[in-house]
């Protein structure tokens, strides 16, 4: 009788802590995706026509052997991203297929999780964001001429501002891919027409010069000399940088070599002192022979500074051009001396087309991501051996590369 | 005179629609999408359809009454070709009903018919992700000439 008693008792009490327990808020497992390693990567597959597909964005550990995409988080087709510390920022695709949220991922041991959101105005088409401080980044908005002012810890919108006022002809003056230099905000204007390429009576190269401190547009200083225009392409945060003396660069596209009265490309100066153009520093690439190949450019389609004047970066050729210019291999990977003036072709990394035209510089090492016909993948160059290896294999193509360390 | 007063109708359509080419479009590299089910496309979808039918039911002559009830069955398909296990695109299972009446005069040649569609309001998406409309009303009248 006594054994019973106890037995239930102990039933009682197991059944009492049950209940208790299931009473307790249980912690949701962090959930985090995406895979693991230090390395992000953007992969595209897209579809034949080149503007839609899918895109997907993966932490691996290194850049060598192949990819197991099963990781990867979907994002929007060729979904533009910005990194800050340890965070990335995916911003949706072009138009309004995808959702309209500026999305925040933080890189843990893990993979990646989801920390934050911002709901942007449908169709505005942010693409990229520059960090003043940890509290304060600033997101330009292509299509609508505006700036969003955001804390970037907290996802919220604090402020904008409103570059209407400087477009050539419509409504928008397209602020591109910018740069935070010394208490500026410099942040280049496309000023393109409704075919997304420069208006021909303004072929020029529009900057905004913002103070970080009041977010107040200080004024808009334009080079006129050279004939380059559409300054930087939005997404390829590398298109802009500054050198050893804080002089300001700024990667010019022109016309994408699709305009063949208007090839001028290259490179336009900001003098660090003056805040202003130092013209005599513009160079137009296009009529500047390309070692190891009878081409020229046509197009700086993406750029990496590597210090002491040197410059990883993609050009377009023309006589590499088709039909489709989203799925034409009209990329050629060079490397560009500031200083002398002189291009180079770096031999070994196949000609690409517009979706993986990714460029990083990385332990001494430059990584360019290619889709060739017959490689496709991450391929190293070496600049003090010229070397070139392919490390990484991949059917479809590779937008970004990102090393969190 | 009746006519048959029930007519009862059903099918199920299940296809398997694949990439099966072997390269990357315009290269000689091997095409990530091969053996992948179709995007955008359903795979198994399935109708079924309750008539009832009755000559003169409200009385007079050369009249006849239907009443009709469809139901459509899409189940979740892709939205895009599927490579992560982390994230699925997909357009939702879906079941509509339809219901609707037709009510002919003049030996068929005056029609009023009206119909419910999406009669239970259910949420339902397009093949391209795009949202298709909630319950809807429809009336109609024809007249055939002959």
């Amino acid at each position: 009788m006594k054994t019973n008693i106890t037995l239930l008792l102990a039933g009682a009490l197991a059944l009492c802590a049950s209940s208790c327990h299931k009473n307790k808020p249980v912690a949701p497992a962090e959930e985090v995706f995406g895979g693991e390693g230090n390395i992000l990567i953007e992969t595209t597959i897209k579809n034949a026509d080149g503007v839609t597909g899918q895109s997907y964005l993966q932490l691996i550990p290194s850049l060598s052997g192949s990819i197991d995409m099963t990781k990867g988080i979907q994002i929007g087709f060729s979904s533009t991203l910005s990194f800050m510390d340890k965070y990335v920022f995916v911003f949706p695709e072009f138009g309004t297929n995808s959702n309209q949220y500026l999305t925040k991922y933080e890189h843990t041991p893990k993979g990646l999780k989801k920390v934050g959101e911002l709901q942007i105005i449908p169709n505005s088409y942010p693409v990229n964001l520059s960090a003043v401080s940890a509290e304060k980044a600033y997101v330009p908005m292509y299509n609508l001429g505006k700036v969003m002012v955001i804390n970037p810890a907290t996802m919220v919108q604090t402020g904008e501002i409103d570059l209407t006022g400087y477009a050539h002809v419509d409504s928008s003056a397209d602020p591109a891919s910018g740069i935070v230099a010394g208490g500026f905000y410099y942040l280049p204007l496309n000023q393109i027409n409704s075919s997304w390429m420069p208006y021909e009576d303004h072929l020029q190269v529009d900057v905004a010069v913002i103070d970080t401190s009041t977010d107040q547009v200080v004024k808009v200083i334009s080079e006129t000399a050279s004939g380059l225009s559409f300054p930087t392409r939005p997404f390829l945060p590398g298109m802009i940088f500054t050198d050893e003396k804080n002089d300001i660069y700024i990667a010019c596209t022109g016309y994408f070599g699709y305009n063949p009265a208007h090839l001028e490309n290259g490179f336009a100066c900001i003098s660090a002192s003056r805040k202003e153009f130092d013209e005599s520093k513009s160079w137009d690439i296009s009529g500047t022979p390309i070692e190891g190949c009878e081409y020229k450019s046509a197009s700086v389609y993406n750029c990496q500074y590597l210090g002491n004047g040197k410059v990883a970066a993609y050009v377009g050729v023309i006589e590499l051009m088709s039909d489709n210019p989203y799925t034409a291999r009209n990329s050629m990977a060079v490397m560009i001396d500031l200083n002398k003036r002189t291009i180079k072709k770096i031999d070994g990394i196949p000609y690409t087309d517009g979706h993986s035209v990714a460029i990083e510089y990385h332990g001494g090492v430059v990584y360019f991501s290619a889709f060739g016909v017959d490689k496709a993948g991450v391929f190293t160059y070496d600049p003090k051996t010229e070397e070139v290896k392919q490390t990484l294999s991949l059917s479809g193509n590779l937008a970004y590369i990102h090393f969190f360390d | 005179m009746y006519l048959a007063f029930l007519y009862i109708y059903g099918n199920v359509n299940y296809q398997d629609l694949r990439d099966v080419r072997d390269l990357e479009e315009g290269s000689n590299l091997p095409n990530p999408t091969k053996g992948k089910r179709m995007p955008n496309i359903p795979y198994f979808m399935s109708n079924a359809g309750l008539e009832l039918h009755r000559e003169n039911f409200f009385g007079g002559q050369g009249q006849n009454t239907r009443l009709f009830l469809d139901m459509a069955f899409v189940e979740e398909y892709f939205y895009d070709f599927e490579f992560t296990d982390n994230t699925k695109r997909r357009i939702p299972r879906s079941t509509t009903f339809d219901l609707g009446f037709e009510h002919s005069f003049m030996n068929q040649r005056l029609f009023l018919s009206g119909k419910v569609k999406n009669l239970t309001d259910a949420a339902i998406l397009s093949e391209f992700n795009q949202p298709l409309p909630g319950r809807s009303f429809a009336f109609k009248i024809r007249y055939i000439f002959r």
